[in-house]
């Protein structure tokens, strides 16, 4: 019962408002692209080290404050968002070093990154401050343009974040599949043990991923922080919506991640403008929707089940 | 590797836990990290007169003042009090200090509204520095130690909610029950409010003195005896805006885009109320969740035939939306703001995006009222670098009323502290924004003023004086339309 009216008002508000269809595209877009960054780190993680890095979080907000700093002193946007990736990138890799300890336990390692995720909020609490701050975006992508036919104003800034999270798409899958090191991490998300044995250091591969995740993770900060703004509590925010993005594309899969992640911000973005009520039930519910049809995720094998 | 088809969806599960643990905890860590820095010096003294735990500690503390109380509020000039009293009642050993009065103090000190939590608790210390504390520290949580009112020295407890009632009462309750607060000074948001209102009627011998809390039913409606505000409430800090939108601006058809609670149901029902009964319609009202960082869904929303939008947020959501609406459509249709959308606490963020906005609000920063003047200069001096707004403001007036009603007292909190609520229903003062007075219902009438942003400041457009709770309707009619909701009043 209450589904059907839940339906009907659902249907009645869909018909109300109708003619903004293009806005809350680019609207899930953007989203969408800010979750690819943070949930393609996480995801390649999770695929090769079996490890659920609750401090990515913090590795956004981290970075996100980083580059602010950065940018008050150079004034360069791009140098600030690289250097603050740069920052993170150590940071992921020095959280790896310490996590190699406890590693293929998989609960002292959930909760090693959850109070690491816990002493980065408070430091950058302590450093930054409980004022919430933005970044300037770029010279260039300052303001907004008119999109052909005067039919919009679009900020800039948010369609280079659709750009951005294209590029790190394209330049991961070059990674993964075009070069050696791709297909050694490819190969050590599907028999650890084996790649040891043909006397390659697994350690440095699983290095190099936290170090690749904590640089998406950096540059998602400066991306977010430009275009939204930073703060405290923002890094909870951003951890849980890129689980629900690496959930509903399957654990370890960039693929999966890149068409969550739209599937996701698009849902979020027309349930905020249509429903703005259920918007939390909605996303959920895709969420669910999708773990019913496909348990293990959009692109999630199940060969791990048969070993 | 093997045998992870079990252990993928094990590890969802572990994830999805770990992530509800990190959200409270980020609530509870500073609290609970806190609790022995801050809480052990109070917890202290209670022990050495024989108290375990806070259940008996509220009967004592009140009893051993008053017994000493007739001579305390005799010769309040004699400094040596406590020798006095320690030589008058046998019972009680030489070397035994007079039980110390504690003060909880509490705000959001984690969370979106975390930057704010800082300015309340410079309005609480600056209160106790006047009685003669001395700061222990620059940090938030470092408390004021040597504060003395009528010889009975007063102990202060600072505890941090992230914004959420369940966070609030939790820490009150910490502070109550465990550091024997006798007074609470707090909390920052609406809902906070309503869920600490409940929590302190079950505790009447305490009493709880608002910070800025704004929800209406605070006070308005079903009151608890021990529960004062000395400012304006959500609805009371929007007065007037309504009325000059339609009669002076020229507005007939708005919109509104707030926070889904109580505290801006409060506001946009003041705006409508006004705006309404003039004759006004209001086109789309959008809510949106609290901390919301993408508002471009919701400024889709806003219909593009309405003569302005009215919006009522607080801290990082009104930078966020500010920001973003000011993107997106180049503020063509224009924005009135709420009070605490462009809080002096907000203007510096908000830059030169807020120009021009009005909107209504307890602070100003050209009231010329010389105890303002005053008090910016003194907060200045203690903090430098900090200028007055609603947080510090409002924390302070409430802490000096406690202040000055315990001193009224002679520090006497016997009876369920009866004396002192009595002295506290009547204070009455001028306060930095203003003369304070409270109603029957302990709920402050007080100065309002209709304002303009004028370059990053707070300028007058007209001083609204005494401001009621019921905004100046008639009383029985005002409540009887009940509390502030998503779509009451319905407007037309």
């Amino acid at each position: 019962m209450a589904g059907v009216a839940l339906g009907g008002y659902i249907v009645e508000r869909s018909l109300e408002i109708g003619d903004r269809s293009l806005l809350v595209l680019l609207n899930g877009l953007t989203a969408a692209g800010l979750y690819f960054l943070m949930a393609s780190g996480f995801t390649l993680v999770f695929g090769l080290v079996r490890v659920t890095n609750l401090a990515h979080g913090g590795l956004y907000l981290l970075g996100g404050y980083t580059a602010l700093s950065l940018q008050r002193m150079t004034g360069n946007w791009f140098i600030a968002a690289g250097l603050g990736a740069v920052a993170t990138a150590g940071l992921s890799t020095v959280l790896y070093l310490v996590l190699r300890r406890v590693h293929g336990d998989g609960l002292p390692e959930t909760m090693l990154t959850l109070g690491a995720a816990i002493v980065m909020a408070d430091q950058a609490l302590a450093n930054w401050g409980g004022v919430p701050s933005d970044l300037d975006p770029p010279a260039a992508l300052r303001g907004s343009i008119d999109l052909p036919g005067s039919i919009l104003l679009y900020p800039k800034f948010r369609l280079s974040v659709v750009a951005m999270a294209m590029l790190a798409g394209l330049c991961l899958w070059l990674l993964l599949y075009r070069t050696r090191l791709g297909s050694t991490i490819r190969a050590s998300v599907d028999d650890r043990d084996m790649v040891s044995i043909l006397g390659i250091r697994v350690e440095l591969v699983f290095c190099t991923v936290f170090a690749l995740a904590g640089a998406l993770a950096g540059l998602a900060g400066a991306a977010g922080g430009t275009y939204l703004s930073l703060a405290q509590g923002e890094d909870n925010r951003i951890l849980l919506a890129s689980l629900i993005v690496v959930i509903a594309g399957g654990l370890g899969s960039i693929g999966g991640a890149a068409v969550a992640a739209v599937v996701i911000g698009l849902v979020e973005a027309f349930a905020q403008t249509h429903h703005a009520i259920f918007s939390v039930l909605i996303t959920f519910g895709t969420l669910i929707a999708i773990l019913v049809l496909r348990p293990h995720g959009i692109f999630g094998s199940q060969q791990d089940e048969r070993a | 590797m093997r045998n992870l088809g079990a252990g993928r969806s094990w590890r969802i599960l572990a994830a999805l836990a770990a992530v509800v643990v990190l959200a409270a905890s980020c609530g509870d860590d500073d609290s609970t990290a806190d609790t022995p820095s801050a809480g052990t010096e109070p917890v202290e003294a209670p022990a050495g007169a024989t108290d375990t735990d806070g259940g008996t500690d509220a009967d004592d503390s009140m009893e051993e003042p008053s017994a000493g109380d007739a001579e305390a509020s005799s010769d309040d000039s004699s400094d040596g009090s406590a020798s006095d009293e320690g030589g008058s009642s046998d019972d009680a050993g030489t070397a035994e200090a007079i039980e110390p009065i504690t003060i909880g103090a509490i705000s959001t000190l984690d969370g979106p509204f975390a930057a704010l939590g800082d300015f309340s608790m410079h309005g609480v210390k600056l209160a106790l520095l006047e009685y003669g504390g001395t700061l222990d520290g620059d940090a938030t949580r470092d408390t004021v130690t040597g504060a003395e009112v009528a010889g009975v020295p007063i102990e202060l407890v600072i505890e941090g909610s992230d914004a959420t009632p369940d966070v609030a009462v939790e820490a009150t309750r910490r502070m109550v029950e465990q550091d024997g607060a006798n007074i609470v000074i707090g909390p920052l948001s609406g809902d906070e409010g309503l869920a600490l209102k409940d929590y302190i009627r079950e505790h009447p011998d305490v009493t709880l003195v608002n910070g800025t809390s704004a929800s209406q039913d605070l006070t308005l409606r079903d009151p608890s005896p021990n529960v004062f505000r000395f400012g304006g409430d959500g609805a009371m800090w929007t007065f007037g805006v309504g009325t000059y939108a339609y009669e002076e601006l020229g507005h007939r058809r708005i919109a509104t885009v707030a926070e889904d609670y109580s505290y801006p149901y409060d506001q946009v029902g003041a705006v409508l109320t006004e705006f309404c009964a003039l004759g006004g319609t209001v086109a789309e009202r959008i809510w949106v969740p609290l901390g919301t960082q993408d508002y471009s869904s919701f400024v889709a929303q806003i219909p593009d035939d309405v003569d302005a939008v009215f919006f009522a947020m607080g801290g990082t959501d009104a930078i966020n939306f500010v920001k973003q609406y000011d993107e997106f459509t180049g503020q063509a249709i224009p924005l009135i703001a709420g009070p605490t959308a462009v809080d002096q606490s907000v203007l510096n963020e908000l830059g030169s995006r807020a120009e021009g906005l009005i909107s209504s609000g307890p602070v100003v920063d050209d009231s010329g009222l010389a105890e303002f003047d005053a008090f910016a200069e003194y907060l200045d001096d203690v903090f430098p670098g900090q200028t007055p707004n609603i947080f510090n403001v409002y924390y302070y007036v409430a802490t000096r009323s406690a202040l000055q009603a315990l001193e009224e007292v002679g520090g006497d909190l016997s009876d369920g502290s009866a004396a002192f609520q009595a002295a506290l229903a009547q204070q009455s003062w001028t306060t930095p924004i203003g003369p304070v007075v409270l109603d029957d219902n302990r709920q402050a009438v007080v100065d309002m003023y209709l304002r303009r942003v004028t370059d990053g400041a707070q300028a007058t457009i007209e001083t609204l004086p005494l401001v009621n709770a019921t905004l100046g309707f008639d009383r029985d009619a005002y409540i009887a339309q009940g509390s502030f909701s998503r779509d009451n009043p319905s407007c037309g």
